[in-house]
Formats: structure tokens, sequence, C-alpha cells
């Protein structure tokens, strides 16, 4: 019932080797100043936890409020549809997904069901994988809702606990049992995915009622209820990729366009290689990883000069550029998975006012990756 | 395996040491440190033809003779990773400076090294520079300090003129000591150090320390 810290009193932090906090088993011996002991390398960025410390829990909840909701627009009846199915779900406390393609207006969906559960004077949890996404939902959050909301990521506030949270996964390692709705988003991203350890503490910090919200799922989160939402809010079709042979002449007269173009490529080493390569053809373009501090500044860039961007996987999710073309090189590399392709080719034509993109795969080999991808954006067209 | 210092998944070489070996260094962490190159022969710090520095002279002058011997240049990769050491716990991060640690390994020396305050031990639970000791070889606790300010805010003239802190703990009988402490700034506190020792009856007292503060401008001493 509350935020796991360290006491004089409680149950030991570390177990078997095992730290009781963050449940990893990367616990390493050193000298205390009494003696042998051990501490967790895992959860350092909590404050060190040590095997001679002792855990309890404290209620850090703020009181209970209610809210009211101002909507930024008019949902649409597609999303008015998932929205009611979400409220069903919550009356009925199961756990479901919603299977959106991108672009779909996921975050305004979420909106009446939030404010649904904290008027019943329950909290709300909102989990997103990387930190920029969740400054976005915490902003548009902000507008929306007259409750304060806690910011649980790095350089957030940690102390307190509102009704709405918008968090980091690391940072909940520390909670239990506290958030009655929890809603995770982008829950195929590279944090959540395979790693079970996260998805345990998201349920310990949960209650039992969760809500993936995705483009593309993995085959265990197939398993919940799914709600289909295959149209973009403006109406207008996913662009379909296409594939073409990588060779130099093609990725060229890619670069030649007016329109900004985003190149993804697998890996950082292949960020220079391309970049140097770019600039010997005589085009100017910027490189983002996940090592990028800046990338919002990019970001702005690259909307505003029509520039050329090369960028790993990291931007392959929540971002959104006007009128953007995206390439896709060596898209028969391993780490360029079929769910990946998909969020890439995703990111074109996101606007109202720019509802079309080109989407190009350059490949060297046919992989079923990419046919895989393109299957399921055309499916998605279908539906 | 994942890296010690990053904690990301990395390749490891296949050799028969493979299975012996935990802690294993990415290659882009394992140039994060810069080690010093040849400088002065006291205290490393980088001087022209491997002269004297200005602030040994100073030292000198006051008739204070102590060999520090100094690792890795203490710019910003370096005061990160003391920062994760030191204040954010991370022990196992000695994992990282292991091998050059050792490589300063003398024979038939004790290894004394610098100690914290009582107060201090019991708040950061572990002393960094004994860490830093047992990583290097056999260690002797010789030393004792007394509760002091510390000495991050102050400037250069307040670290210089400060009562020496150290005490004998206890007397044993060895031929050489090396004093090991974590960083040397001005050198206050090893040379503070080593004349206490020194004024004990202990002969040969020299010094190794993990990282070197370069001075800001390279003709004026600290």
């Amino acid at each position: 019932m509350g935020q796991i810290v360290i006491r004089d009193i409680g149950i030991p932090a570390i177990r078997f080797g095992i730290c009781q906090r963050c449940l990893s088993a990367d616990t390493r011996s050193f000298m205390c100043h009494h003696g042998a002991c051990r501490y967790c390398r895992n959860c350092l960025h909590l404050g060190r936890l040590c095997q001679c410390d002792f855990l309890g829990e404290e209620d850090s909840t703020t009181p209970v409020e209610s809210t009211n909701l101002v909507m930024p627009f008019e949902l649409l009846a597609d999303q008015k549809h998932v929205s009611r199915q979400l409220l069903i779900w919550w009356k009925s406390q199961t756990s479901g997904l919603v299977h959106a393609v991108c672009g779909a207006g996921k975050t305004e969906m979420a909106f009446p069901v939030i404010e649904r559960v904290v008027n019943e004077g329950k909290r709300v949890l909102i989990v997103s994988p990387r930190r920029d996404v969740a400054i976005e939902w915490a902003e548009r959050l902000e507008h929306a809702f007259s409750v304060p909301i806690t910011r649980r990521y790095g350089g957030g506030d940690k102390d307190t606990i509102d009704m709405i949270t918008v968090a980091t996964a690391p940072l909940l390692l520390n909670l239990k049992h506290v958030f009655d709705y929890v809603l995770v988003d982008e829950s195929d991203a590279f944090p959540f995915a395979f790693n079970m350890a996260l998805w345990q503490t998201i349920r310990r910090a949960g209650r039992g009622v969760f809500l993936f919200v995705t483009a593309t799922p993995t085959v265990w989160q197939r398993q919940f209820p799914t709600i289909h939402l295959s149209r973009r809010y403006h109406g207008h079709d996913l662009p379909v990729p296409t594939l073409v042979k990588q060779t130099d002449e093609a990725v060229i007269t890619f670069c030649r366009r007016e329109t900004p173009r985003l190149l993804f490529v697998p890996t950082k080493a292949d960020l220079v290689r391309y970049g140097e390569w770019l600039e010997a053809n005589g085009f100017t373009c910027k490189a983002v990883s996940a090592d990028t501090n800046e990338r919002t500044d990019v970001l702005e860039w690259l909307e505003t000069t029509n520039g050329i961007v090369l960028a790993t996987s990291i931007w392959e999710r929540g971002m959104t550029v006007r009128g953007v073309d995206v390439a896709v090189l060596d898209s028969e590399h391993v780490l360029f998975t079929s769910r990946g392709l998909i969020q890439m080719a995703g990111r074109a034509g996101r606007k109202p006012d720019a509802p079309t993109g080109d989407v190009v795969f350059f490949y060297n080999e046919r992989t079923f990756r990419q046919d895989r991808a393109i299957k399921a954006i055309k499916q998605a067209n279908r539906r | 395996m994942n890296c010690l210092v990053c904690r990301k998944p990395m390749k490891v070489p296949w050799s028969p040491a493979t299975l012996l070996k935990r802690d294993w260094v990415c290659p882009y962490c394992a140039t994060m440190l810069t080690p010093l190159e040849q400088g002065c022969s006291r205290c490393g710090h980088p001087t022209e033809d491997g002269r004297t520095c200005d602030d040994c002279v100073r030292w000198l002058a006051l008739g204070l003779d102590l060999t520090v011997r100094c690792l890795y240049v203490y710019d910003e990769a370096g005061t990160n990773w003391l920062h994760r050491f030191k204040f954010s716990g991370d022990v196992a991060l000695i994992g990282h400076v292991a091998d050059g640690l050792k490589r300063t390994r003398e024979p038939g020396v004790k290894y004394v090294p610098i100690p914290l305050s009582e107060e201090r031990l019991l708040t950061r639970r572990f002393n960094q520079a004994d860490v830093l000791a047992r990583g290097i070889g056999p260690t002797h606790q010789l030393l004792s300090k007394a509760e002091v300010s510390s000495q991050r805010e102050l400037g250069k003239e307040q670290r210089r003129h400060r009562p020496n802190p150290f005490a004998i703990h206890k007397t044993a009988r060895c031929e050489k000591i090396v004093l090991v402490d974590d960083v040397y700034t001005t050198g206050t506190t090893l040379h503070q150090a080593a004349f206490t020792l020194k004024r004990a009856g202990y002969e040969e007292v020299s010094a190794v320390c993990l990282f070197r503060a370069l001075n800001k401008s390279k003709t004026r001493p600290i």
C-alpha cells in the first residue's frame, strides 16, 4: 500500500542475494562499515540498498480529489466506440488491449476512462517507455485535467503520488499496490518487451487492472480482450511501404526530395557511416540516437528546414513530423523486427493537413519481417 | 554478459579466463578514463619535459618529500566515475580500474588507506580509499581521522591551511608504506598523512592515488 522505503525495522532488504526492492539478482558483496555485506546494483538510482538495511512501506499518497475533464477536441465515432469499451472494461475490472494504428489519437481516447477512475477515488498510472514520451503525456494531461499530475520520470518529483501519475518504468520499482488503473503506453517498446522483471514491477505497482495500448501487440499481449482501431483520426489510409532495392542511386534519389526526410538505420555505427556517405554526396544531415541529448531540437530543425535526419530505432515511436517521408535503410537487418518496421512506417502522414507520406524500405535482401510488416499495414487499411 | 560500467549487453571474448572473470568492461567504457601521461616525477601532473611541477616545488620547500603515483586524469569522465563510486556507492566499479591498480603493486609493501572519520564512515558505509587499497595489495589501517568539514567546496588557499586531522591509530612493523587515496587535488591530505606517519617513525612513505586533478592553467598551480 505505498512506497517501499528504507527503514530501521521491516523486512531485510536483500535476501538470498535477491534485492527485495527491484527483485534483481545483481547484488555484489563489499565491505560495509560492520563487515561483509551486499548491495544491489540494479536500483542504485533510488538510493543504495544494502543488506543491513530494512524495507518498510510508507503511505505517500495524497488525499483523494475529484477532477473535471476538458477534452481537447471532440472524439470521432471510432474513438468514442473505443473509449466506451474502455469504460465497460473498467466497470467489469478487466484488463484489456487497445490495438490502434499509429497516429489514431490513442492519448485522447483514454481520457474519459481516466476521468471516471479518478472521480471514483481511484489512482491512475500511465507508464511510458521513454522520458520524452512521458513528458508529452504529462503536458497533454495537464491541459485536460484539473488535478495535479505527478511526474515520476528522471527529473520529476518523486515524493508524493497524486491521483494521476505519469512514469517511466524504472522509477516504479519502489511502489507496491498503489494504482487501481494502469495504462501501459507502447507496451511492446524496448524496456517492456521480453523483460519480465519490468512487467513484474508494473504488476506490483498496480492492483490488477491494466490497459495495454499499442499499434503492434506482442503475442503475449494478445491474450487480453482486444479492441481494434484501424483508422487514423483524419480518416486516411496508412501509407503502405514500397520495397526498393538499395542502390546508391535509389537512396540519393530519395534524399533529393523537398520534404523532411527521415532515414532509419539499424545501428549507431551505421549512423556514422551513412552520415559520412551523405555528406560526401553533398547533403547536410543530422544524426539522432539514444546518446543525442537535444532530440526535440533536431525534431524542430527537421520540421522547419525540410532537412534530412538519420535516426536509429529510438525514434520509431512517439514522434510526429509534418509531411515527413520515411526510409528504412538496410531494412533486412535483424534489429528491424516487423513490429519496428510497422512503427517506422507509422511515422509518415500523421497530421490531418498532411495525411500522406512516402515510406520506402530499402533492402539488400528480402526478409519475412518486411513482408509481415507490409501485410499487417495492408490488413489494417482493409479493416 | 553485461558491461560492468554501462550495464549494456556485450560480447565476451572466449578464452579459458572467460569462466573465471566476472567483471567485463566493454571497449567503449574501457577507454572512458584518461590515463595520466608522463609528467612531474613527484605527482604525475603533466609538465614540459618532465620537470617537477610548481605545486611540488612548494611542498619540497616545506621539507615534505612524498612521491605520489597517480593513475588517471580527474576530468569530466573521471568526476562522473568517482561520483558513482563514492557517493552513489557502486563499489563494484573497482573492477574497472582493478588492472591499473594491480600494476602499481610492489612486493613487501603495506598499503595504508586514508581513513574516514567515524561519522562519515557511518553515513557512507564504506571507505573508498580502503576499497582501492584492497584492490592493490595487503592493507593496514594505521591512521585515524578526526571529524573535519568536507573539502569539496573549499578553495585552494583554505584547503592548504588546515590543521592536521590525522593521528596514529595503531602501530605495526613494516618496511615500506604506501598511502592510498582517491583524488589528489592540492595534496594536502596525503602530505598531512605522510607527515604523521613519518613523525611516528616510519621511514619510507610514498603514495598511490587514483585521480590527479589538473590545474586550470598549465603555468600557475592551483
